[in-house]
């Protein structure tokens, strides 16, 4: 009996370390929690930010294509091959096509500025400058243009409607940092 | 006493790092909220931007002058021509409200997203209850001059001038540019009428152009529209009346009572921009298109023409091609910008008796 109640005299004291320790651990697990939640916000605020940047994406190509300086200039591009020949020569006549990818130059004075690059490889960073590298971290956004005549079944296909149309693509490394959905950015543009 | 020593410490240890922990932990939910706020307030801006429906009351605000270029659509050249003209933008809603005044140098956000107008440039201390600005830059996207009813590039640059000790926020991911056109396209009288001004009789509806010339003349007359503005989808469509076998052959292009001419006239340059012009050539019914008094195409050998077909001239915001029986056989490479008229022009009397018949014109916004 003499020996338990010794032993107990000699733990007394460190009853109080478990204690602390839980403690210790409530605090820390509540700060983790905060810490995850200011993370998940951040996210959803990066997920608003990166949404809004491919609306504006999405708006400014649309502009383009709209404005006739900026689609002439895309057209006789040598970028956009037996797009714009047909359409001004008697003697070329237009065919259906394939779709084919169609790189969008804005008519800015600067014949190298491509707004919409469709070489391989090329695309946007989170913050839609262009960038080379695509599909990764660092260039993830790649909008696909490609065009089309809209020929009738019988020929001649005289100059014809044309299609511009777009779908967004997002690397699968991005989408494991941040999953975004990006179907409602399609993109679809007959020119008359 | 040992275990107090070790108590004490291990507590001082814990309180040490969870204070390390919060501290660090709070300025980051610091930064995290006001990025978010800022988010926010970028969405906001961003929002009103995208929205097409607040354009007309933008480019026409006296504090957006430098877009009259944009409005100016009925007057000359000069006046449409937006070479240099940038500036800050300022917005407004659909209801014509200031909703950010940009012009405003000390106009900021607070660190709720909300607008205040005690920001302060740096490098002079910021005021940490308005430390963010958006520089709204709009700069037309021109190759040459003049640059007429260009696209509108829109640049937003964020900038943080605040509480130093928040450190270095990083806002360039909220940076933006986006592209606008279409943005502005004056009224549309409508209906669109067409009106003799010259040798012509115009009946309706549909509408009928006929020369009131008899015989080999040198000009058969003329009837014209009123303005319209090339930054709408506009279609003319009409038939033209030249009965091959009244003709007899021989005549030429060069004859002008052989001839009749539809063209989309350019009122800031007094000419001819689009040119439909249709012709016996040895009696072979053709037509021939010029661009400003060049020719630029011919009928393709392997599409006739008749009294019946149906021509179309249409202008999808500045771009014209021109369609046979709703086959659009060519493209002009220069895009129209400046309002112009149609102005037709019908063979003689005794070549076309009918003249430009079947004529209707329409148009849709874009």
């Amino acid at each position: 009996m003499s020996n338990v109640s010794e032993k107990l005299q000699e733990t007394r004291g460190f009853i109080v370390i478990p204690l602390i320790i839980v403690v210790a651990l409530l605090i820390l697990s509540s700060t983790l929690y905060y810490a995850n939640y200011y993370t998940y916000r951040r996210i959803d605020n990066s997920r608003m930010t990166y949404h809004q940047n491919l609306t504006v994406l999405q708006q400014s190509v649309k502009a383009l294509l709209m404005s006739p300086r900026a689609f002439v200039k895309s057209a006789k591009s040598a970028l956009n091959p037996n797009f714009w020949d047909c359409l001004t020569n008697t003697d070329i006549p237009c065919t259906k096509v394939t779709p084919a990818p169609f790189t969008l130059i804005p008519d800015d004075g600067d014949d190298t500025h491509l707004y919409v690059d469709m070489a391989a490889g090329k695309g946007f960073t989170a913050e839609l400058k262009a960038c080379s590298g695509f599909p990764s971290l660092s260039c993830p956004f790649r909008y696909n243009l490609v065009w089309e005549r809209e020929c009738p079944t019988l020929m001649p296909c005289a100059v014809p409607g044309i299609v511009v149309s777009a779908t967004m693509q997002v690397s699968a490394q991005f989408l494991k940092v941040l999953p975004i959905k990006v179907d409602g950015y399609k993109l679809f543009y007959r020119v008359r | 006493m040992l275990e107090a020593i070790i108590g004490v410490t291990i507590v001082g240890i814990v309180m040490s790092s969870v204070m390390t922990l919060l501290v660090s932990m709070m300025n980051n939910q610091k930064k995290s909220e006001v990025a978010g706020d800022y988010a926010v307030a970028r969405n906001q801006v961003l929002n009103q931007i995208i929205d097409y429906r607040g354009w007309a009351n933008i480019v026409n605000a006296t504090n957006n002058s430098f877009l009259s270029c944009i409005v100016n659509l009925g007057s000359t050249t000069d006046d449409r021509d937006c070479t240099g003209h940038t500036g800050a933008l300022n917005i407004y809603n659909l209801k014509n409200q200031l909703v950010f005044n940009f012009s405003d140098a000390q106009l900021g956000f607070d660190l709720k997203g909300g607008l205040c107008n005690t920001y302060q440039d740096p490098p002079a201390p910021g005021d940490p209850r308005c430390p963010l600005r958006l520089n709204l830059q709009v700069a037309p996207i021109c190759a040459g001059v003049p640059c007429e009813n260009p696209p509108l590039r829109v640049t937003g640059q964020f900038i943080y001038n605040g509480d130093p000790q928040m450190g270095v926020i990083n806002l360039s991911n909220m940076n933006f540019e986006i592209v606008k056109s279409n943005v502005w396209c004056p009224t549309q009288t409508t209906p669109i009428t067409v009106t003799n001004s010259s040798n012509t009789t115009v009946a309706f509806p549909p509408y009928q152009v006929t020369s009131t010339e008899t015989g080999k003349v040198t000009s058969s007359g003329i009837a014209a529209t009123q303005t319209i503005y090339p930054c709408r989808f506009f279609q003319v469509q009409f038939k033209d009346d030249i009965p091959t076998g009244a003709l007899g052959g021989g005549l030429t292009i060069a004859d002008a009572e052989n001839r009749s001419v539809v063209c989309l006239y350019d009122l800031a340059n007094n000419q001819c921009a689009y040119e439909f012009r249709r012709y016996q050539n040895a009696g072979v019914d053709t037509y021939d298109m010029y661009s400003r008094g060049v020719k630029v195409y011919s009928r393709p050998s392997w599409m006739s023409i008749t009294s019946l077909s149906l021509f179309q001239f249409t202008v999808n915001n500045g771009l014209v091609s021109f369609c046979v029986d709703n086959q659009c056989v060519h493209y002009f490479e220069e895009p129209l910008m400046a309002p112009f008229v149609v102005r037709f022009t019908p063979g003689g009397q005794d070549y076309s008796p009918v003249g430009f018949n079947t004529i209707n014109m329409s148009f849709t916004d874009l």
